[in-house]
């Protein structure tokens, strides 16, 4: 049942965030793993995003998964940067390192690959979540 | 440094995060929280 209570236009002001926010927020979001929701004052979603992604990113990589480029030259491994791009800068900082080569040699070097493109569209979604809350969409 | 995870072991770490961000986002109201 809706709430009847009216809402004053300050309180609804208040509700929707600086318009500067919902520009801000999304973007560091991206770029850092959780900080959308940190910067927010969301502390407890912000460090469990932060912890889950990084993590998430951090194990692909050592389970020598491999990093996609945006020149790939094949459908597919243009998807596969869509999805590994979406870590923001830890996906900067692999490639900078030259990291993420991949190794066949190991069976779950594959789950590697997965790990790191799944962080990153992870890491979309929580983007999303935390343009959301700028906008007053969500508490 | 290489990591070699069990097939059991990459699910189960792949759930966790996967379900610890949807439990996160997936909310819309305050009272979910």
């Amino acid at each position: 049942m809706a709430n009847p209570a009216k809402t004053t236009p300050r309180e609804a002001q208040k509700a929707a965030g600086s318009p500067r926010m919902s520009v801000i927020a999304p973007a560091v979001a991206w770029f850092i793993p959780g900080a959308g929701h940190l910067i927010q004052k969301r502390w407890v979603r912000g460090i469990l995003i932060m912890a889950s992604i990084t993590t998430m990113f951090v194990l692909g990589l050592l389970m020598q998964g491999r990093v996609y480029h945006p020149n790939g030259g094949d459908i597919l491994d243009m998807l596969g940067f869509v999805g590994d791009v979406g870590a923001g800068g830890l996906y900067i900082v692999t490639r900078m390192q030259g990291w993420g080569h991949g190794a066949i040699a190991h069976a779950t070097a594959d789950y590697g690959t997965k790990f790191l493109i799944v962080a990153g569209l992870l890491n979309f979604i929580c983007a999303a979540d935390a343009y959301h809350i700028a906008i007053g969409k969500k508490p | 440094m290489t990591l070699e995870l069990s097939h059991f072991t990459a699910a189960v770490l792949f759930s966790v995060f996967a379900s610890v961000v949807f439990g996160i986002t997936q909310r819309n109201t305050a009272r979910e929280r």
